[in-house]
């Protein structure tokens, strides 16, 4: 490949490679495509870095007050705050006696000792954070990049498994035909006549709770759109010339499929991809929010969205806020990246150049 | 999945009809206005409609406005007094305290049903006896019978010979349970025990007729056919219940003795003399969250709004005292303890938690110690709580307010410490620690997939972590955890238990051995338990019985089946044409005495 690019221009304009270069052409002469791609790189880089721990590791911390205000509204009042101090005083009144009967009694006193060595820190909380604080006081902005890396990593996750399911189910009916396109014909109008909520919720019931559930969950229930166009590109494709082709000079079956004719629709692929991601972090968002997402110890952009839900009506919009407007940018950006890249790598628009 | 079920076809909403021009003509008196509508919510679904079965406190409201047991509280006295219900007046006891004689009201009649043929149905002392034997019948399972279990004489031989032959005769007779004529009922106990009246007073105590049960059989539970002022109108499982006032009900006057308080004697003096129940209609919806549940009481969609969420309390009772822009609009607010306890159950039988060795208390202790209920109390319930110090809710007879208890409190560090002593200790370095013989310790806690309960597994979670105990979490539907749990298949659960008798032992019997499979969820079996609970039984409130509670409490907190949790404070909120509201301790539901102020509502409305 790396020789390709390095031709000439004069060349170029045979190569195969061609039109991926055009279209690489053709999106970066798109400046709102450009844009997107710059918002979307930038969550991308976001993500690596908290995953890679270099950022948000410590977003678990409880380093505020209860709904700790926004570091530029300090002086908003917080009710919730104030009655968590000041909990009752201890009651004056000796404790109950249980050395005749307790089992442990022979260990008081190494107990005592023990305890005593064990070193408890208590922890400094802050009446304001940059963006607030949630509930337990955990700081907003480190939620919500935490949040953005398993909200993205599941839509990524989801999106290729789906679209691995699709293109490989596609494939093969399209190809084949006859009895095994009977065969995913079938299944595929199973899956499509169930209501996409319910099919989700009933999975959701059998897999138990998990990051990989619901990566599964999504990925095996959102590959049918892709599948039924993959289908109908390698319905067309397998009667094109370069496939006779490659028939008579004696390719297999699977030498034809996923090397002659899927480079060929890869950019169907890749666009539907796309927006799968799109549609997987909003369907992640919804499944959270119904609480069959993410587990407990974890945040997602739709745990967040499920918290919020109680704060706005007491006055604590800064966690939805920021759940929602970094959720907004990105599907917004994506979307329109997913439209740049459409345009670009749609041939038919070739001409147009 | 089942279909919604509406009550009644049009044959005998005819007799209904009929019924109702009759009971006018004899009385004089017309049935409630079905324009006077309660609406309230349940934060969680029914789960049956059986008084027998019901176990939360919201089927518990409904059996109590359907059906009738023979007593019932007075709705204004504090400290809760029985009084007679569907009898002529109390009970006659006799001098050993083992023979009770009941004379009931005539002319009380059930609800129409198909089971009754067209024909009006009479309540009878049989219907009372009946309904007492269903305990006793093993097909039922019923999670009351803790409650008559080996007190009622004859009654477990009857029990005893329906598991052999596999069929509970109900025509054979039990010298317990006598029916001395149509209207009379004599109940032989087989020891002296002072709180057996106050389970009389009990929905599993109810009126049930035998037609109905034997027509329904085990779909009784949808069937709720009794005497008491309302009947089921409308059903739309776990969304929506409606109840109306039942067209036959008794002429049963408001009556009651109030106390001193402002609140108690204008209640009286508006209400007394009228015909019961004041209000046509109640409706129940399920709402689950919070949020909404709060916001169509503001919105005025709900006419009382009982237990205050907690995320709401600082909207609705600031600092403790109604939020002036409630106040305005002349909403009232209803504030204090309930007699109920909020614990942690861990079970007795269970492998990992379970058990009554050294090591196996250490575990549970260090639980205990470790999971920061100071958060529970501040940031979750907002201090609509206090911490629980014994196995005892607050208000009942028995109950030790000087009681402190000395594993109470959040202390990581005597956690951490207890787990190190006892050889919990993290082997392999990925920072939770393995039991003592090298397995991995991993906890499953049960807990509904309902935003509420994830704070609280947030906050479990975040307690684990920190003394290095892994916590799982296994969801599922509250009517579904309330039977597993009941069976014993649960790790460990919190639960709320709601006095239903203003008694320490209706708290205490929960822990009691042989009560495993009914009320006693963690299965705690202690020998030495159980002797004292059965001495206390014996006895009348007093110094004596309240030294043997006072050993109870001790027990259960040296054995830790439970991880004690706190006494919650309950707001309960009204609107301004809600009138006579007040809430009761042991009551479950009030509105038979609750009137709706038409007037004040269209004045609102406009």
């Amino acid at each position: 490949m790396s020789a390709v690019i390095e031709s000439t221009a004069e060349e170029t304009r045979h190569d195969s490679a061609g039109p991926w270069r055009a279209a690489f052409r053709r999106l970066r002469n798109d400046r709102l495509g450009m844009v997107c791609v710059v918002i979307v790189v930038a969550y991308m880089l976001i993500v690596l870095a908290s995953a890679l721990g270099l950022v948000a590791r410590d977003w678990n911390r409880e380093v505020g007050v209860s709904y700790a205000n926004p570091g530029f509204l300090p002086h908003l009042e917080n009710l919730e705050a104030e009655s968590s101090r000041n909990l009752t005083a201890q009651s004056k009144v000796p404790p109950v006696d249980l050395s005749d009967i307790d089992p442990l009694a022979p260990y008081y006193k190494e107990l005592d000792e023990r305890t005593a060595r064990i070193k408890v820190t208590e922890i400094q909380r802050s009446d304001t954070l940059p963006f607030g604080g949630d509930k337990w006081g955990k700081d907003i902005i480190k939620k919500t990049v935490k949040g953005a890396e398993i909200s993205i990593f599941v839509g990524f996750a989801a999106a290729l498994l789906a679209a691995v399911l699709g293109t490989v189910f596609g494939a093969c009916a399209g190809y084949f035909g006859g009895r095994i396109n009977d065969l995913f014909e079938w299944i595929y109008n199973v899956f499509t006549s169930i209501p996409y909520i319910l099919l989700i919720l009933a999975f959701a019931a059998v897999f138990g709770k998990g990051i990989v559930t619901v990566i599964m969950i999504l990925g095996i229930t959102g590959w049918t759109g892709i599948y039924r166009l993959l289908r109908a590109e390698y319905l067309k494709h397998r009667e094109r010339e370069y496939v006779r082709a490659a028939d008579a000079i004696g390719a297999s079956d699977m030498r034809r499929m996923f090397v002659q004719i899927l480079p060929n629709v890869s950019h169907v692929i890749l666009v539907q991809l796309s927006q799968h991601v799109v549609q997987f972090i909003k369907a992640e968002v919804i499944l959270s929010f119904l609480g069959f997402g993410v587990p407990v110890e974890l945040v997602s952009w739709g745990t967040m969205l499920a918290e919020a839900q109680n704060e706005l009506v007491i006055g604590k919009w800064w966690q939805l806020a920021a759940a929602t407007a970094s959720m907004a940018v990105l599907v917004t950006a994506f979307s329109l990246f997913t439209d740049a890249l459409r345009d670009a790598l749609d041939p038919k628009l070739k001409a147009l150049l | 999945m089942r279909l919604p079920i509406r009550v009644g076809s049009s044959r005998h909403a005819f007799g209904a009809v009929l019924a109702w021009i009759l009971i006018g003509a004899v009385h004089g008196a017309l049935a409630a206005d079905p324009a006077k509508i309660i609406r309230i919510a349940f934060p969680v679904a029914e789960s049956t409609f059986d008084p027998l079965d019901q176990r939360d406190i919201y089927s518990a409201a409904i059996t109590e406005a359907v059906f009738d047991a023979m007593l019932q509280y007075d709705y204004l006295a504090r400290p809760p007094k029985l009084i007679p219900n569907t009898l002529e007046g109390m009970p006659q006891i006799n001098t050993e305290g083992t023979e009770y004689t009941f004379r009931l009201r005539r002319g009380i009649y059930f609800n129409d049903d198909p089971a009754f043929n067209g024909a009006r149905r009479e309540l009878t002392a049989q219907d009372y006896a009946y309904s007492l034997r269903r305990h006793f019948d093993p097909r039922w399972r019923s999670p009351w019978l803790f409650q008559f279990e080996k007190k009622i004489v004859g009654a477990d031989d009857a029990m005893e010979r329906a598991k052999k032959t596999g069929k509970f005769d109900y025509d054979a007779p039990i010298e317990g349970i006598e029916v001395v004529d149509r209207y009379t009922l004599r109940i032989r106990l087989t020891q002296p025990d002072f709180t057996f009246i106050y389970v009389l007073a009990t929905p599993p105590s109810a009126a049930m007729a035998r037609e109905v049960v034997e027509r329904y059989g085990d779909d009784i539970a949808a069937h709720p056919v009794g005497t008491g002022p309302f009947r089921l109108a409308e059903w739309k499982r776990a969304s929506k219940i409606v109840l109306e006032a039942s067209p036959g009900f008794r002429s049963l006057r408001f009556d009651a003795v109030p106390g001193d308080d402002a609140e108690s004697q204008a209640i009286y003096a508006r209400n007394r003399g009228k015909l019961l129940p004041l209000i046509g209609r109640i409706e129940y919806a399920v709402i689950e969250e919070s949020q909404p549940r709060w916001l169509a009481f503001v919105n005025g969609e709900l006419d009382v709004l009982e237990r205050v969420p907690n995320e709401y309390i600082n909207l609705a009772v600031p600092n403790g005292s109604l939020a002036p822009n409630l106040a305005k609009r002349g909403i009232s607010a209803h504030r204090g303890h309930e007699p109920s306890l909020f614990f942690t159950v861990f079970n007795m039988q269970d492998p990992v938690v379970g058990g009554y060795t050294a090591e196996k208390i250490a575990l549970r202790r260090a639980i205990s110690f470790g999971y920061d209920r100071d958060a529970e109390i501040a940031v979750i319930r907002k201090r609509e709580a206090v911490p629980a110090e014994q196995p005892i809710g607050p208000g009942v007879a028995g109950f030790d307010p000087a009681f402190r208890n000395p594993m109470n409190g959040y202390d990581p560090a005597r956690a951490k410490a207890l787990l190190d002593l006892f050889g919990y200790i993290d082997r392999d370095g990925d920072g939770y620690r393995e039991r003592p013989e090298g397995s991995p310790l991993s906890i499953e806690y049960a807990s509904t997939p309902t935003l509420l309960d994830r704070q609280y597994d947030e906050l479990w979670k975040r307690s684990m972590d920190a003394i290095g105990i892994r916590f799982t979490f296994r969801k599922a539907t509250w009517p579904d955890l309330l039977k597993a749990g009941q069976l014993g298949k649960l790790q460990m659960r919190t639960i709320g238990w709601l006095a239903n008798i203003p008694d320490a032992d209706n708290f205490l019997q929960l822990l009691y051995g042989p009560n495993a499979g009914q009320s006693n969820d963690s299965r705690f079996s202690l020998e030495a338990y159980d002797r004292i609970y059965r001495q206390a039984k014996r006895l009348p409130d007093s110094p004596e019985r309240n030294r043997l509670f006072h050993e109870l409490s001790r027990l259960a907190v040296a054995y830790a089946p439970w991880k004690l949790g706190i006494y919650r404070i309950e707001t309960h909120l009204a609107q301004p044409w809600v009138a006579g509201y007040k809430p009761h301790p042991t009551m479950r539901s009030v509105l038979r005495y609750v009137d709706v102020d038409l007037e004040k509502q269209r004045a609102v409305a406009r």
